[in-house]
């Protein structure tokens, strides 16, 4: 439950307010989950993913819809997709990807480059500065604004700040993050907790989140389920796994991440 | 001195999330400054001329603010003068 405050003053200080409430219906309901497309192994994905992440490893076509993986997302029925765009793409190529996606009936959650901090990419200004310039372009598109960061940047590990990296209130409609929780020195549960103390310092003001990229080894499945009880009471909408290398997804982490 | 008065509304009351949501304000303002100009024009003789009057009114200048107790931020898409709507990311 939620309550919006409306507060009118006139130019000779005299005030009135206006207050409405709201809620939200269960977190639960309402996460969605999928899995990276393209050269991912996809055998043991159901005959429904709902979400669909769809990574750009040399950039976009210009119709997103002939791309390979977007066709196999659509075939298994995604409702979701989250694009990324590198530096390089153009306000014309970043508007065109958006509206394709959701003329095709995709809910799009879009943001600058990926991963800023992977192999030091981008500068955490110059990161800001993109996404702030992006969010209008992708609004406009149809699309939502949701860039992603690694976790250990929210987490504060490794000797990163959050602050670097903070967008101004308003710029963003979810924050984004991508998860491997066996690669980092603290538990899972600490982790998350850690990841959402700095999401309220990067993404100010913003409740609900994304998972571009979770992933996990055979044998974790547990990890998985306390993952998705986490996510579910704390503001996640959308979550993808990411089957790949030491994370492809078996068939225990597969039957506890798409139930 | 009259106060401003507002009135505000969901367009639902519950939302997934990730849902839109819009926010209706209505607002206005009756504390403002009415009057009424007089013209008499007066010529060298002393003669006048009827008077002609003309009547404004000034409105007072209001202001919104938005705050939501779950954290969310609602930007304002139009406004009026008198209706601003806003939305939201549920």
């Amino acid at each position: 439950m939620g309550s919006v405050t409306v507060k009118v003053t006139d130019s000779g200080g005299h005030t009135a307010s206006s207050s409405v409430s709201y809620s939200i219906l269960s977190q639960t309901a309402g996460v969605l989950y999928g899995a990276n497309f393209g050269d991912a192994t996809q055998t043991l994905y159901p005959a429904s993913v709902p979400v669909a992440r769809i990574f750009p490893s040399s950039g976009y076509p210009a119709d997103l819809m002939t791309m390979a993986s977007v066709k196999q997302a659509v075939a298994k029925k995604a409702k979701a997709v989250i694009l990324d765009f590198p530096a390089s793409a153009t306000d014309a190529q970043v508007t065109a990807t958006v509206k394709q996606a959701v003329a095709a009936g995709l809910e799009c959650w879009a943001g600058g480059t990926h991963e800023p901090e992977h192999g030091n990419k981008m500068s955490a200004a110059d990161w800001v500065d993109q996404n702030v310039h992006l969010a209008p372009i992708i609004r406009a598109a149809g699309g939502k604004v949701a860039p992603i960061l690694q976790s250990a940047t929210l987490a504060s590990l490794q000797g990163r700040n959050p602050a670097d990296y903070a967008l101004p209130k308003g710029t963003v409609d979810a924050w984004g993050t991508d998860i491997y929780p066996l690669t980092k020195a603290i538990p899972q549960a600490q982790l998350l907790t850690a990841i959402l103390a700095g999401a309220k310092i990067a993404f100010p003001g913003v409740a609900s989140w994304i998972v571009g990229e979770y992933g996990v080894p055979a044998g974790n499945a547990q990890l998985i389920k306390d993952f998705k009880t986490f996510g579910a009471a704390n503001g996640l909408l959308r979550a993808a796994f990411w089957s790949q290398a030491d994370t492809v997804l078996a068939a225990d982490t597969a039957a506890a991440w798409f139930v | 001195m009259a106060t401003p008065t507002v009135s505000a509304s969901l367009d639902k009351p519950s939302y997934a999330p990730g849902d839109k949501m819009t926010l209706t304000v209505s607002y206005a303002d009756a504390d403002n400054d009415a009057g009424t100009v007089t013209v008499i024009v007066t010529d060298a003789e002393g003669n006048k001329s009827d008077p002609v009057t003309a009547a404004y009114n000034i409105a007072d200048t209001e202001t919104l603010a938005v705050t939501d107790d779950g954290g969310r931020t609602f930007k304002k898409v139009s406004d009026n003068g008198s209706v601003a709507v806003y939305t939201a990311t549920a």
